[in-house]
């Protein structure tokens, strides 16, 4: 069992709400898809694992049902990408639509 | 431009009473830290600013209508611009540090569609009175005078 510091707790935590509902969704991927997001090809590389963290009932059993066993929840926390504020506040526009 | 931190009890009713009005679907937060206290403060119209003013307020929530409102105000954010200070989400595990039974002794109050609960003014304390730092120590004792606890 991985025990989270608040940091990584609230990534987790609200990368998760946020992700549920299509429309922040939408402004999320907007974030870390940006061809300027320092982390997009990472997300990239990492996406399924990512969405999958984002939408499973359970993170820490679905980190345990990874194979191979590379990951821990804190680890896999940590490929969720930054919210670059910029992009996140450009992401509003998406709102209307 | 004249200073515009968090320090007066209106500042937190304010906001909550606007995000009341914006949500589009019920909503709830948990408040902790100094706004918490300032909104203590605030239900019992006490006017007296708080001490050592703060930059931020510590809500944790699980809508995600919130958790918007809540990423709108990041530290940098027109929000900060316009209101002086930001919106400093905090996660579950920030009630750890509360004291056990804290949920008990909580206070609820809607604003439109957001419903909010507060711990109360001793438990809000507690993680501040651990940490121990002079605004910590400040901020109990302006909660003692004006009698948000008991000594």
């Amino acid at each position: 069992m991985t025990v989270l510091n608040l940091e990584d707790e609230a990534r987790l935590q609200y990368s998760r709400i946020l992700w549920r509902n299509p429309r922040t969704r939408r402004r999320l991927l907007y974030v870390w898809e940006h061809p300027e997001h320092p982390h997009r090809e990472r997300f990239e590389e990492n996406r399924a694992l990512v969405v999958g963290l984002l939408e499973v009932a359970d993170p820490q059993a679905y980190v345990e049902s990874l194979e191979p066993k590379k990951w821990s929840l804190r680890t896999l926390t940590r490929e969720i990408p930054s919210v670059i504020w910029q992009f996140w506040d450009e992401s509003a526009k998406l709102s209307a639509q | 431009m004249p200073r515009r931190e968090l320090k007066h009890p209106a500042q937190i009713e304010q906001w909550l009473a606007d995000w009341g009005r914006r949500l589009k679907a019920p909503g709830g937060m948990i408040l902790i830290g100094s706004g918490a206290l300032l909104w203590h403060a605030a239900q019992r119209g006490i006017e007296i600013p708080l001490p050592e003013n703060s930059m931020d307020v510590d809500p944790i929530t699980h809508d995600d209508e919130v958790a918007e409102l809540c990423y709108e105000g990041h530290i940098g954010s027109p929000f900060e611009l316009e209101n002086g200070w930001h919106i400093n989400l905090m996660p579950d595990g920030a009630l750890d540090g509360l004291p056990s039974g804290w949920r008990e002794r909580a206070t609820k109050k809607n604003y439109g569609m957001l419903s909010v609960e507060v711990p109360a003014p001793n438990d809000i304390l507690a993680p501040k009175m651990r940490r121990g730092e002079p605004r910590d120590l400040a901020h109990q004792q302006w909660a003692l005078y004006n009698g948000l606890i008991s000594s």
